[in-house]
Parts: structure tokens; sequence; C-alpha cells
């Protein structure tokens, strides 16, 4: 039995037991969720254009214990609380803003909330554990945390509040920065949240404005690549659970930082290595504008236990509300003068700390 | 509950103004000189709409009369759309006058802040976002 034939039989066998299980009676709690549309071949539909901007934050304040959502009343109150130090110090007027304001904190929470998604219901994207915050980091984790850190400190000069990040060479910067890849699965960023969902017999594409990554997810039961192959975007397969698309994505690479994205919004910078994270995808319409996306975290080199974010996709923001309204992404071209700009000025800032001293 | 959503604030805040963000910062920080503010009143030669950063090129005139060219960081274009440009906006030719921060080795070009066009209209340009190193 050569390869092939044996990946066909795996196929084969799957897509029964797959249609088996989509068979299976529903719960009661899913009998009560919202039945999204069946595309013409009888799939859920999730097809549109969404975003997956917002201010909720990775993790629970730990002020709120384990106060897992807000009620309607608390939801406005935050909403409004997110919104004003953005606006009180940096909304332009006639006169122009502030230069004292806005003086050292150029990029701040402005930008981002120009593409603010409204806060989810939750207090955290963070759902498990139920404290709504990472689990602790095993041993392997915390030291390799503990290098960067240290590596970090030998590229940067200055004191607080003036502590400044050097880029000595284009390495120091992040893949991202250098227009190779961005980290899966996007969960918070600055701006350019817009993703368009498509689907086809056998296959869910999700296309991301963002590095105009686009990821093609085939459902018919076939097996991942080889586990020696790595991937900036992972290898992913899916299937229906229900109304559910479920994903299982690995075959990541440690030259990828897992989530290492901006913290502005709540975010950590974690930075560690992606090489060994499986994760577990769960893509479910809850109403007629919103998906709800699930991700469990699996990595037990890092962490102590496995770990679950909930972000809501949302198709009802003004700014994304048709294919045309993801622009397209010309990293390099736009970027080109950030690296020369970086590297130059991080001479100009080594020449001057070290007259300094 | 209000106390409570201050304290909530007052934790959002603390992760704001922790190292992370500080590290975040950096990207403008190595780039761009807040402490160089420049004004500069030219003409659009350029106008490059490309995510995940724009650039806008104008020759500006000195007090000299000598020309020279400034490159402005501005920031994505879907951004900049949602806070009022057009793509008619900023035509070759256009006199404006931009705001912004000089780059930090002393070069021709700034992370611009805002832009004002010749009916009056000033729009932000936000270039970037904290965070960016990574964007």
């Amino acid at each position: 039995m050569n390869a092939r034939t044996i990946t066909s039989r795996f196929a084969l066998t799957s897509g029964l037991l797959l249609g088996m299980m989509t068979q299976l009676p529903t719960t009661a709690q899913e009998t009560d969720r919202w039945t999204p549309d069946r595309t013409a071949w009888g799939d859920p539909n999730l097809q549109g254009v969404y975003t997956f901007s917002t201010l909720t934050p990775l993790e629970r304040p730990e002020a709120l214990g384990n106060k897992a959502t807000y009620t309607a009343e608390e939801l406005a109150e935050a909403e409004l609380q997110s919104i004003i130090p953005a606006t009180a110090a940096e909304t332009p007027t006639a006169e122009g803003s502030n230069d004292d304001n806005l003086r050292g904190n150029e990029y701040n929470a402005f930008w981002a909330s120009n593409e603010k998604g409204r806060l989810a219901e939750r207090t955290s994207l963070i759902v498990d554990p139920p404290n709504g915050r990472l689990p602790p980091l095993t041993e392997r984790g915390q030291q390799i945390y503990d290098e960067r850190v240290a590596e970090l400190a030998t590229r940067q000069v200055g004191e607080e509040p003036n502590i400044y990040t050097l880029y000595d060479t284009w390495e120091d910067h992040p893949v991202y920065t250098r227009c190779v890849a961005r980290s899966m699965p996007r969960v918070q960023q600055g701006y350019n949240h817009g993703l368009q969902v498509l689907q086809t017999p056998g296959y869910v594409v999700i296309y991301y404005e963002s590095q105009h990554d686009t990821r093609v997810i085939p459902l018919d039961g076939r097996p991942h690549i080889d586990s020696s192959i790595r991937q900036w975007n992972g290898d992913a397969r899916g299937h229906w659970e229900g109304d559910t698309l479920v994903v299982d994505w690995q075959n990541f690479t440690d030259k990828q930082f897992f989530m290492s994205i901006p913290p502005a919004i709540g975010l950590r910078n974690i930075s560690l290595p992606q090489g060994n994270i499986r994760l577990v995808e769960r893509l479910t319409k809850v109403d007629e504008n919103t998906i709800d996306y699930e991700v469990t975290v699996h990595d037990p080199t890092t962490w102590t236990q496995p770990w679950t974010l909930i972000v809501p996709w949302r198709a009802d923001d003004p700014s994304y509300q048709s294919p045309v309204d993801l622009y397209e992404f010309g990293c390099h071209e736009g970027n080109y003068r950030m690296m020369e700009n970086s590297l130059r000025g991080s001479r100009v800032l080594r020449e001057t700390y070290t007259e300094a001293e | 509950m209000r106390k409570e959503l201050k304290l909530l604030c007052a934790s959002a805040g603390g992760l704001l103004l922790g190292t992370t963000i500080a590290q975040a910062h950096h990207a403008f920080a190595a780039e761009f000189d807040a402490a160089r503010p420049v004004e500069l009143r030219g003409i659009v030669t350029r106008m490059e709409w490309i995510n995940p950063h724009s650039w806008i090129t104008i020759d500006i005139t000195t007090d000299e009369g000598a020309v020279e060219t400034w490159e402005i960081e501005a920031g994505a274009p879907n951004a900049m759309f949602r806070r009022g440009f057009t793509r008619d906006s900023l035509p070759v030719g256009t006199e404006v006058v931009v705001r912004g921060y000089q780059a930090r080795d002393g070069s021709q070009r700034a992370n611009g802040r805002d832009v004002t066009l010749p009916d009056g209209e000033r729009l932000f340009l936000g270039a970037s976002r904290p965070g960016d190193a990574a964007d």
C-alpha cells in the first residue's frame, strides 16, 4: 500500500467519521444557539468579511477575580472608560492637538482606537483558566522568557522612562517587522484587523488583510504533513462539529515567536518560540453578525496547562463591510524606510549614550 | 462597580505603562526624535498608499531658496481613509503643511502627525502605533 492509498483511505474513513459526528444529537446549550444558514452544498455558512479588533484585554485584570462577564451597564461604562484615554489628549481639534500630550507618546492608543473594536461582553479574551489569565510558564518556558529579556537588555540604552531599544542589525527586528511572516493566531493587532472567510466544498479559506496571508484549510480528513516539515503558518486541518468549524493547527516553526505582537491593548509580549505549539480553533457563528473565534493553545513545554481564548469576529463594523475594504498589504514597499531609519537612528542613539558615559 | 471599573482601568493602565509597552514604543523612538518636531510647507510630489505604512513625498523651499525633498511616514491607507482622507486627497502638486517628528539621524524624513490641506482641513496622519516594533 503506497502512501497515497493510505492517505485516501484515511481521508475516506475520517470523512465517514466526521459525517457521523455531525449527525450526533446536539446538547441543550447548542439547540439554544443561533443557527447559521447553509452553503449550497450544506455546510454551515461562515462566509463574510469580519474584523477581530477589540479592546478587551487578553488577560483579565486581577482585581476582577473570577468575574467573567460584564452586565450591560458595566459594559457601557467600561466602553466609555476605554475611549477616554485615547480621546482626551489626542483628538485633533481646530487648534491641533497638544504637543506636550503627544510627545513621547506618538504611537499610542489613538491609532489603535481608530480601528477600535467594541469590548466583548467577557472581561478578558482568555476564558480558561477560569481566572482569565495565562497559566504559569514551565521551567523551560520561563528560562526562554528570561533569556529573551536578558538579550533585549543588551540592546537598550537610557534610563526610565526614556529607555530605547536599539536595532544594530536587521536581524534584531522581529520577523513581522521584516515582512517575513506574522505570528498566528491573529488575536490583537494595532490595525489591519480585517479578514474574509470563503468556503468551497471541502475547504474553508481565511484571508487576513495583514500580511495578505491566506490559509486554505482542507476539510477532507487528510492527515497533517510530516512533523519534520515546519511552516511559518503551520499546517491546518478542519472538520465540522455540528455548526462549529474545528481546526487542528500545528507544524509551526521556532523561527516565529508566538503572539509576539503589540501589547498596547493588554497583550504581554510573550515572545516564546512557536514550534511546539498546537492550536485548536473553534469557529461558531453565534448571531447574524458574529463568529466566536475560540483558540485553545497546547504546548506542555511552555505552559503548565492548555489555555483558551475567545475573540469575537464582527461583520457589523462599518470599516469592514466588503472585500474591497481589505486593502492590499505592501509590506516591503511600505517598510524599507523603517529599516533604514531604525538602523541609522540606533547608531545615533548608541553614539549619544556612549559619549555620555 | 464604579470603583471596580476604575481598578480595571488602573490595572489596564498599569499594563500599558509597564515594560512591555516601553519596549513596544521603541520602533518610533529608534527611528524618530520626539524632541525634534517639524512643520513643513511643501508640494506633494509622490503619494504611496501602501499597507502597513503610507508615505508622502513633498518638496519644500527653504528660506534660502533651496529645494529639499522630505519623506513623511503616514498610517495604513484604511486607517487614513477612516480619518477622512480619500484617494483624491493628496494628488501630486497639492500644497500641504505637514507636522511631524524628524528622523533621529537628521535626515529629511519625518513621522507625520497631521497634514493641513489647501482648504484648511487638517487630518491626522497616524503613522503607526505603539507596539509597533511589530507593526
